[in-house]
């Protein structure tokens, strides 16, 4: 699906922000993407939908090789929620906004009008579809860039911090979204803060630092290594400090901590 | 309101950073400065005029600007001379017109293009080497500190500061429209299509920028106390005090002078 190749990148010549990078992702993945502030998530995210072309290497979406490919044919293979939603949203009501991309896809009005409605039921924006986007606040705002991506169905989704500003609602319904993208076949990048959502949907985490790729890990193995994570610089969800501390086995997630302490509750010989 | 302060905060568009004297120079300084050029501009002979241009490059190249200069003059006197010679060398029917078939030249149009050209030329890079050596934010903090009435000094300094989050704005418009298929690499006929699309958010979205600065300012008391200590005042050296006032009191003599001779 996505295939980045020996890819290095720089806004101004002589200070590279990414150097030599290469990862694929394919349909079914959910990439999170971590790195401290400046790392050059974002940068990234730009090198995969197009909008900045690789200083060297390639990125190839979809099969199309980014730098020979205009950007808003590569947008039919790969969406984008930029970092801040005000910065993508511009049109008077929140159905126009959500009808932007699928007006540029040659497919049917029917078929267009299919998915604006699909998309605004899944953010739960029916309600607010006549509503002008900057009335709403930053979370229903994200959500109005989220939908207006969602209704082009692209292959692959990009979200650049998708969870801030989002209350635990918002959140809930974020990773809902996220899940039914990957059981769609989407491959997912999301660049992410929050190192418990990671440790709970994330198939792999790829980090960032010092514009390389210090680690390429399923979530389980990159949490378990404090080098990793420390070069990174996140720290691995509470609940993998706990279970260590209680002498279970790792667990990265509420639930297998619950699976694990059951599972040793019911076994005499471990009871302390 | 302009999206978080992003990588170029501190930067702006014409703004390039640098240390040399004239970027040390009071901002007020240069601000009469340029006043007193551009109007002597118009009392010059074109050699004159060709002098005070030159002059200007040189300082923009020790400035550490040379190369935007370059480029900015180029991009703008270019298409002007071109018009120009079109127009005072081509077109216009003057006595001394010679007929070569094809067309027909004016020696005494090209010696007016040239004029005009030498005119525009000195009073653009001398503004340029305002604008490059002088951050808006510090030209307001200076007006400010010389108990400039806030109102006025924000009205030169905010195209300047403007133009930074203006352009960055023009940007994030075009990469998230991109990004959602618009096409602007199409034909001619694609293109035009898609203009709306980028031109509509960013009047919308600069005009409830504009909404949020006044508001901004009001509740800051921007208009409260005309008078206010800026604590980080630009430096004022006293000779460059002298220099301005030197400035400002030859700029009427050489007026009433350039009208009397
Ligand atoms: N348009 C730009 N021009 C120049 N430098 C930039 C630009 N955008 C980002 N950078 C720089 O590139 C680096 C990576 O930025 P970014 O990709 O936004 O990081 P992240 O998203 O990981 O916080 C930073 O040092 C930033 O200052
Ligand atoms: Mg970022």
């Amino acid at each position: 699906m996505l295939k980045v190749e020996g890819v290095g990148f720089h806004y101004v010549a002589g200070t590279e922000v990414l150097r030599d990078l290469s990862f694929s992702a394919s349909a079914g993945d959910i990439v999170a993407l971590v790195g401290r502030n400046g790392a050059g998530k974002s940068t990234l995210l730009r090198l995969l939908n197009g909008l900045l072309k690789p200083t060297r290497g390639t990125v190839t979406i979809d099969g199309n090789v980014t730098a020979e490919t205009p950007v808003h044919l590569i947008s039919r293979s790969i969406g984008t929620v930029f970092q801040s939603p005000e910065q993508q949203i511009f049109n008077a009501t929140v159905r126009d906004e959500v009808m932007f991309g699928p007006r540029n896809l040659p497919i049917t009005a029917e078929e267009r009008e299919t998915r604006v409605r699909e998309a605004l039921e899944r953010t739960r924006l029916t309600d607010q579809s006549a509503v002008h986007p900057l009335d709403l606040d930053q979370a229903k705002r994200r959500f109005v860039a989220l939908a207006s991506v969602l209704a082009t169905r692209p292959p692959a989704l990009l979200l650049d911090e998708p969870q801030r500003g989002l209350d635990a609602r918002g959140r809930l319904l974020l990773e809902r979204i996220v899940l039914e993208e990957q059981a769609k076949g989407c491959c997912v990048v999301i660049v992410c803060h929050d190192m418990e959502f990671v440790a709970r949907l994330a198939t792999r985490v790829i980090a960032l630092s010092d514009g390389e790729i210090s680690a390429d890990r399923p979530p389980a193995e990159f949490f378990l290594d404090a080098k990793l994570t420390a070069g990174a610089s996140v720290e691995a969800p509470d609940i993998l400090r706990v279970s260590q501390q209680l002498g279970l086995p790792p667990c990265l997630t509420p639930a297998a901590f619950a699976e694990a302490w059951v599972a040793r509750s019911s076994e005499p010989a471990n009871r302390t | 309101m302009i999206g978080q302060p992003g990588p170029h905060a501190g930067k702006s568009l014409l703004y390039v950073p640098g240390d040399s004297f004239i970027h040390r120079l009071n901002p007020l300084t240069k601000l009469v400065g340029l006043l007193w050029l551009a109007a002597t501009t118009f009392m010059l002979p074109p050699e004159g005029m060709a002098a005070i241009f030159v002059a200007a490059l040189a300082f923009g190249v020790i400035a550490g600007a040379g190369r935007a200069f370059v480029r900015r003059l180029l991009f703008t006197l270019l298409p002007f001379a071109i018009a120009l010679f079109v127009i005072h060398g081509l077109l216009i029917e003057r006595a001394d017109t010679i007929d070569y078939g094809l067309f027909s030249l004016s020696a005494d149009g090209l010696g007016y293009m040239g004029r005009i050209l030498v005119r525009v030329a000195a009073l653009l890079t001398v503004s340029m080497l305002f604008v490059t050596t002088t951050h808006p934010a510090i030209l307001l903090k200076a007006l400010d500190s010389h108990g400039v009435p806030p109102g006025i000094a924000y009205l030169i300094s905010s195209p300047l500061l403007l133009l930074e989050p203006f352009s960055t704005r023009a940007r994030a418009i075009r990469d998230a429209q991109q990004a959602r298929g618009l096409d602007l690499n199409g034909s001619w006929r694609a293109r035009a299509k898609a203009f709306p699309a980028l031109l509509i958010p960013l009047v919308t979205l600069a005009l409830s920028d504009l909404d949020h600065r006044a508001s901004v300012l009001d509740g800051r008391a921007f208009r409260a106390r005309p008078f206010r200590v800026v604590l980080d005042a630009p430096e004022d050296r006293p000779y460059e005090r002298w220099l301005r006032r030197t400035l400002l009191v030859a700029l009427p003599l050489q007026i009433g002078l350039a009208a009397w001779l």
